[in-house]
This record gives C-alpha cells, structure tokens and sequence, in this order.
C-alpha cells in the first residue's frame, strides 16, 4: 500500500490513471478494482462506491449478496433493510426489534425535525410490527413562516401459519398539514386511512424457481381540501424468479394497486363512483449468459387511471408505457466481446385537456458496442441509431405538431499500455440528431426543423515515471454545428470549433504531501455562415492547483489556487476588406480556498473552509481597454462533527458549524467606479441525529 | 541527401504517423468521409433580397431597422447597423446604451434572482436579436415605430436629434391566421450623426402603460424586458 499522500499507482490500459488518490488518503477508503468492477456490474463506480460506503459493506461481499439475490447490486440495500420486517423471514423464534431516529436538522431558513421509529416483535407464529414518522419543516420567508408536517404510521398484526404463508390486519394513517407564510395563504391538509387485511405467502414449486405472492385489502378514506373518496382499495406484488442451470434465468415482478371509491368534490355533496387503477409489471429473461453466446431481454409494461370528480362529472386521467430490449452478446472473454441491442417503446401521457387527448411517443433504436484488446491495444466501439416518431395534437385550439426524431451517434476508444509507464488513449465520437416537425390541424407556430451535429477528437498521454510522480497531456478538437433548415431562420445558424489542451500533474511532494496541478488552455470559434460579422472568438485559460497536506494523522489540509482568464471578441471589418480579431470583453477570476480538518479523537472531528474568489471584468470603449465590473467575496464556515456511541446500541451524530459570506461588487460608468455596499450573511446550521437500536 | 530504404521507411513510419494524426485531428478532417448517415441537411438559403441599409436621416434609420427585423436572420446587419458602436474602429466615436425602464428592472430582478444588467451596449444587441428571433421562429416578423402625438419630436439638431416613438413587434403565423404581439413599448431615442450616418446612441425604454409591466398577454413585454431576458 502507498504512503498517504503518495500519488496512486498506474493501472491497466483500460482503465488509465481512474485517479482515487483523494479519497484513499482523506477517507482511508479502499477500492480495489473499484473500475473494473464497476465496469463489469454496469453502474458508474462513484454509485458503486456510495452503496459501499451507506451500507458498510465490502465491494466483494455487495457482488455477493446481489449474485445470491438474484438483483442489481443497487438494490440489495433496501432489500435486506426491508427482509427485516418480512414475518416470512423470522424462522419462528423470539425476537424483538427497534430502532428509533430522531434529528434535526437547521439552515439559514429552514429547519427540520423528524422523529421516526420501528418495531418488530414475533414470537412463534405471532408477529405485530410498526412503523411511524413524524416529520416537521419549517420554511422562513421575508413574509413569515410556512410549516409542513408529515404524520405516518403503518401497524400489522398477524399470524406465520407456516414458513411460507402468512395472515393479518394493517391499518395505515397518514397526515399532512400545511401552513402557509402570510396570513392570507390558504391552509392546506390531507387525510388518509386504510384498514386493510393482510396476506403474505412465498413458494418454491419446482427447483430452481421462488416466488412471493403478497395482498393487502380493505377500506380506503381520504379527504383533503378539494376531495373526498371513500371505498376499497387493494395492492398486489409478486415477484416470480426461474434459474435453470446457468442456461435460462426469467424473472418477473408485478404490482397492482387501485381502489373504487365513492368521490365527491369537497364543494359539491354529489358523489361519484370512481376508479383509480396502477399496474406496474416488468421482467427479464437471460440466455446462456455463461457461454460465448447469449441473449438478455427486459420488459416492462404500465398503466395509470386516475378518475377525480369535477363540475362536468368524472374527469379521467390515462397514462401508458411499455417497451422492450434485447441485447445479443457475442463473448470470448471479459475483453473481446461484441453486444447487439434493439430496443422499442410506446408511451401515451394525459394532457390536461383529458384522456382523449394524449400526447404519444414511439421510440425505435439499435445499438452496438464491443470491446476488443489485442498485443497491448484495447479498442472500444458504440454505436447508436435511434429513430422516435412523438406526437403532441392539442398545443393549441387550432391544433398542435408531430416530431420525428433521428439519432446517430458512432465513437470509438482506442487505449495503448506502451510501456509500464506511458498509456495512451485516443477517443473520436460523431453524432447527428435530427428533429423534423409537422402539423396537427392548423397549428401554425410549429418548431424549427434543424440538425445538431458535432464531431470531435481527443488524444490523451500519461506518463508515470514513479509512485511519486504522474503526468498526462491531452489535446481535444470538437466541431459543433447547429443548422437550422427554414430559410426563415438559417441567420442564427452557426459553427462552434472548439480546440482545447490539457496538462496535469501529480507530485508527492514528502510523505503527506501532494501536490496536483491542471492546466487547459481553449480555443472556440463561434462562426455564423450567413452572418459573418457576427462571428466570435473566445479564448480560456485556467489553472488550478492543489496540495493536500497530511501533517499528523489527526490534522490534513487541502489548499487550492484556481485562476482563470477568458478574454473574447468580435471580428471587424477593416478598410482593407478583411475582418480582424478585436478583443472587446476579458473575464479574469481567482479563487483561494482552503480546508483544515483536526481529527482528536474518532469521535469528534472540526473543520475551518475560508474561501476567497474575485473577478474582473473589462470591456472596450473607443479601442481602448476599461474597467466594467468588479466582485470580491470572502466566505468562511467552520464546525465539528460529533460521531459518538450512546450505550451499546445507540448513536448520536451531530454537526454545527457556522458560515460567515461577505461580498461586494464595484461597476465601473464612464470609467468611474460605483461601488455597491458590502453584503453580509451570518449564520448557524447544523443537525442532531439520535439513532437506537434493541 | 541521403537514400531511402525500406528500413527507414519502417523507422519513420512512427513519426509520419503521428505527424498524419496530428494534422487529421487539427484540421477536423478525419471523419469528414463518414457521409450518409452522419451528413446534415442542407439548410434552405436565406429568404428573401438583402436589407437595404440606409441610414441617412433617423426616419431611414428606423425604416432600416423595421425592414431588418421584417428580414429576422438575414435583418442582423440592418438592425444592428442602426446602432452605434464604440468598439468600430473605423467612423463611431460614441458608443450605443440602452436605459430600461425601472419597472421592467424590478420585475426582472425579482423573477430570476441573477445579476441584472444595468446597462446595454451594442456587443450584448447582437446577442438580444438573435435570442428575440427565437421567441416564435417559425413566424412572419415585423416592426413599426409610430410618434406619440402627445410628445411631438423636438428640432432636430445638426448632429443629434431625439425622437419619441411606440414601438410595436408583430409576429404573424405563417398563414395568415393569427397574429401576436411580441414587442411593446415607448422609446426615447437619440441618434448621431457619426459620419453620414445617423445611429442610434441612447434608447430610453419604457413600459407602455396601458399594457404594465405584467400583462395579461405574457408575450407583451418591452423590448428591453426582452433584452433582459435574453440574458438568462
């Protein structure tokens, strides 16, 4: 292992330089393989590495538990957080649970209380479980002070009549009160139980497939401000999974939720049958996922009816969505292998001019990506073709417009180990995307029918000479183009060339000490081809450089310089014909931060960030170079952290800390400074959080 | 001179490479052959003949500007020739400011919590016109800028002149049928003979108010309401 402080070590060609420095030396985190893994899984490694850290669990044993569950690695989480409170879970013994939370939590204007606690107790058969929040917010306004309040509480009392099946009672009550700031805001307040019976069961009929089966039914009562429904309600999940072998894996997972109801507009005393309707069912089937050739398949499908009386009668609310994918993976090994996907969805969404009146949207698309390394070099190609076809009929009384939609996108990554120390990575990427528009009716203010197309290259070289030292260089080269296709409006058509260079560097500096520096220095041309007086030349300079000091083991520091300059302008038509650069605006600001953590104990930690940023801004008159605008601001926040065990099973965790802004910004008239009167903010936040467990 | 051998072709092939990628990636070039699927449209060419630009009297001036916000992309030159420029190193001394009405300010201010500008040149007019053409791209602009009977022009002077004006932005949907407002307002301008030429070099903007400075019909705003908008 590295020093801290040390710069971090060089990895595959793959995966150049996925620098993790910062947080090895400031989180004493470690994540092995933390990018290939994230690879492989396909979630971003700053999700996978967020879970670890929530949870407290290992990368290995998350891969673990997520192959065991049969689920994506971002679910295992919940699933074993909720499996607590499941009474198919217990195997019949006593056992007791609780857990109580309780913070708060304060800002500038807003402030929070929430007091939450749950509660499990089996005892052979029986089972009785709770859960209850309260929850109060408080918003500060230059009018007053608006209060929100959530009040839930969920009981279930019931009876394991075996291993596998389950019945009981729930009753469900919930609240919310809203208190608006001024006197003459409305004040806003919901209702709403449930008395439902209970039914939990899970099966295993054949080997290899499981599945739960779970309902919960009874009477509804909600009534708010402007509604009133009273009736049955119901929800149902299952949840279906077959592994046979490593060959076939089909899952499937469904809920339905609804209820019919009597409704009547609080204002009105006539009642309306009504019904309100959700089905949610996805699923998946994976072939031969362990052999060279496979095929993966997911689907969906959903459905929304909301019926809510109104003056006319009964006004429904529609909502549809489903689709497919299919993804054909053609493998050698983890680094050669080729994926095909295709991939469809329909969707029908409610306007607010009612059902009949829904905006529709099919989507068709085909994908490809592969990866390919070979003596040294790994290539890595995607492309993407989309085609979607939407359509939106009432935007207006007389009508409204379709829009097809065409996406391409083709970019490849070409990496190079070229030795131990040097790795080199060159990536281009094209892509077009078309929107073409027509009328619905006599709709007439249709949108601009256009193409976005851009293209672009980079080539990046690293160099890592030693543990201490590391180094890259890249230069990037990008074309965007925005080409609008109506005569009426090409004169805001135009071209973006961008061409931007990097250069960073890494350097351990002693033990516990680094130093990192970025350089970019850019170029864009923003060109108008009908307009050329319009045309546009900014530049960008900026640097930003960093030193993490690790002086004790209880006492690191960070300081960072950032500065940037960003002159631009125009080109002017001079005598001679030609059209020269003139710069006629410059934009330079500076920033100085810092962050100083003492760590005395693991139970109390302090922090002090002071930050200092400026900016100028200067413009042209009559050629010459003038003062435009000037800001200075100055910001402080300083606090401790609290982390300590109460008893054996409890914890108290708080944080204060106090933030302190200044600023004050000068504006330049006929070269005359107008300076503006300092502003000032002050204030205390913090939160408290209480956590038991029995 | 030395010969060329297959050896040193071999060696300098490395750096003939890396010379060709170089050059392919500065000059855009390398996939400039992928044409098909990744070739834009070609963009219809610009409607319409080219603005005449005549700026010899304010009258012209504000008939030039009318006839380019009539041509909207291909009126740039038109609108924004009518104003001065301090930057242009050619002819204007004197640059263009634009003065908003301080209720449009206040509105404004309170809506998007930013920065508001408080003054306008003419770099920042580039960047309005452009912006206001979106506000309905696919309609039929046009501009007039009518006297107030009640403040009648003072005398023009040999090398300024203040007109008092209402100016009013229609965009017409392209058949026929519907016709919005889009731009409102009272202006005060100055203009100066910079050359032969007379340019606008300080618009005073105000909220017509019998329109206010929230109207019921949101697309009725100032010009420098758009202008500030145009900031966002």
């Amino acid at each position: 292992m590295a020093l801290p402080g040390g710069a971090q070590e060089t990895g595959g060609g793959r995966y150049a330089f996925a620098d993790t420095t910062l947080l090895r030396d400031t989180l004493d985190l470690h994540f092995t393989r933390l990018f290939p893994l994230a690879d492989s899984l396909e979630v971003t490694p700053d999700t996978l590495r967020a879970i670890s850290v929530r949870y407290r669990w290992s990368l290995e044993r998350l891969v673990v538990l997520a192959d065991s569950l049969g689920m994506p690695v971002d679910s295992v989480g919940p699933t074993m957080l909720r499996e607590r409170f499941n009474p198919l879970a217990s195997a019949g013994l006593t056992a007791t649970d609780f857990t109580y939370n309780s913070s708060y939590a304060t800002g500038q204007t807003t402030s929070g209380w929430r007091n939450s606690g749950d509660f499990s107790y089996r005892n052979g058969g029986a089972f009785v479980q709770n859960s209850t929040s309260i929850q109060m917010d408080r918003y500060g306004a230059s009018n007053g002070t608006s209060l929100h309040q959530n009040r839930d509480s969920a009981t279930e009392l019931g009876w394991r009549f075996s291993p596998d099946f389950s019945l009981g009672g729930r009753v469900s009550l919930s609240r919310y009160d809203s208190r608006g700031a001024s006197p003459s805001s409305s004040d806003i307040s919901e209702t709403q139980n449930d008395y439902q019976f209970s039914m939990r069961s899970q099966q295993r009929p054949v080997r290899g497939m499981s599945s739960t089966f779970n309902l919960l039914a009874g009477l509804l009562d909600l009534h708010n401000e402007t509604l009133e429904k009273r009736g049955l309600s119901g929800n149902m999940t299952t949840r279906v999974r077959y592994n046979a072998s490593s060959w076939l894996v089909h899952e499937l997972n469904g809920v339905l939720d609804g209820n019919m109801s009597h409704s009547r507009e609080a204002t009105d005393p006539t009642a309306h049958n009504t019904q309100d309707f959700s089905a949610n069912v996805r699923g998946l089937i994976s072939l031969f996922q362990t052999t060279p050739s496979g095929l993966k398949t997911n689907f969906f499908y959903n459905h929304t009816q909301v019926e809510t009386p109104d003056t006319s009668g009964i006004r429904r609310v529609l909502g549809d969505k489903y689709g497919i994918d299919g993804t054909v993976r053609l493998r050698q090994d983890n680094d050669r292998y080729v994926d095909l996907t295709q991939k469809t969805t329909y969707s029908k969404q409610a306007t607010v001019l009612g059902a009949n009146t829904r905006n529709s949207r099919r989507e068709d698309g085909f994908s490809a990506s592969g990866r390919y390394s070979l003596g040294g070099w790994a290539f890595e190609p995607r492309f993407g073709n989309s085609f979607a076809n939407a359509e939106f009929p009432t935007q207006s009384d007389s009508g409204g417009y379709s829009e097809f939609l065409h996406t391409r996108s083709l970019e490849g990554t070409l990496t190079k180990q070229v030795s131990r120390r040097i790795n080199a990575q060159f990536t281009g990427s094209i892509g077009l995307t078309s929107y073409r528009y027509s009328a619905i009716g006599k709709f007439s203010s249709l949108p601009v029918s256009r193409d976005q197309w851009r293209q672009s290259w980079r080539a990046k070289a690293s160099y890592a000479p030693s543990e201490r030292f590391t180094t890259s260089v890249a230069l990037e080269v990008s074309k965007n183009s925005l080409i609008n296709i109506p005569s009426a409006s090409t004169g805001t058509n135009n071209d973006t060339r961008s061409y931007r260079s990097e250069w960073s560097w890494s350097f351990r500096l002693l033990p516990g000490l680094t130093a990192t520096q970025l350089n970019s220095i850019s170029a864009d041309y923003l060109e108008y081809p009908f307009f050329v007086e319009n045309n546009r030349l900014t530049l960008d300079y900026s640097e930003v450089t960093t030193l993490n000091a690790i002086i004790t083991p209880r006492l690191n520091l960070t300081l960072t310089h950032n500065t940037r300059e960003t002159p631009g302008g125009n080109y002017t038509l001079y005598p001679d014909e030609l059209f020269y650069f003139e710069r006629a605006d410059d934009n330079k600001t500076a920033r100085l931060s810092a962050t100083i953590a003492y760590t005395p104990t693991p139970a109390i930690s302090f922090t002090f960030r002071p930050n200092y940023y400026a900016a100028d801004r200067t413009g042209t008159v009559n050629g010459a170079q003038v003062p435009q605008r000037s800001n200075r601001s100055l910001d402080f926040s300083g606090g401790a952290n609290v982390n300590v065990p109460v008893g054996r099973k409890g914890t108290l965790r708080a944080d204060v800390a106090r933030t302190y802004r200044a600023e004050r910004s000068t504006t330049y008239s006929s070269g005359v400074a107008q300076p503006s009167p300092r502003s000032e903010i002050d204030y205390w936040n913090g939160s408290v959080q209480l956590s038991w467990a029995f | 001179m030395g010969v060329l051998t297959p050896r040193g072709v071999r060696r300098a092939l490395p750096r003939l490479a890396l010379l060709a990628l170089v050059w392919f990636a500065l000059t855009g070039h390398v996939l400039s052959g992928c044409k098909g699927l990744f070739k834009p449209a070609t963009p219809e060419p610009p409607s319409g003949p080219p603005v005449r630009l005549n700026y010899s009297s304010p009258e012209a001036t504000l008939l030039t500007m009318e006839s380019g916000m009539e041509a909207k992309g291909q009126g740039l030159s038109a609108w924004l020739g009518a104003f001065a420029d301090s930057t242009n190193p050619i002819s204007d001394v004197i640059g263009y400011h634009q003065v908003f009405d301080g209720a449009d300010l206040q509105f404004f201010g309170s809506a998007c919590h930013c920065e508001v500008p408080t003054d306008w040149r003419f770099s920042q007019e580039q960047q309005f016109f452009l912006d206001f053409l979106n506000v309905r791209p696919s309609d039929n602009y046009a501009a007039v800028f009518d006297s107030v009977p009640q403040t009648p022009d003072p005398p023009p002077g040999d090398q300024s002149a203040l007109l008092y004006r209402q100016y009013k932005v229609y965009a017409n949907a392209i058949d026929g049928n519907a016709t919005t407002v889009i731009g409102i307002g009272f202006a005060d301008l100055t203009f100066t003979k910079i050359g032969t030429n007379w340019l606008i070099t300080r618009w005073v903007d105000h909220v017509d108010p019998a329109i206010g400075v929230n109207p019921s019909e949101p697309d009725q705003l100032t010009l420098g309401r758009r202008r500030l908008e145009s900031t966002r």
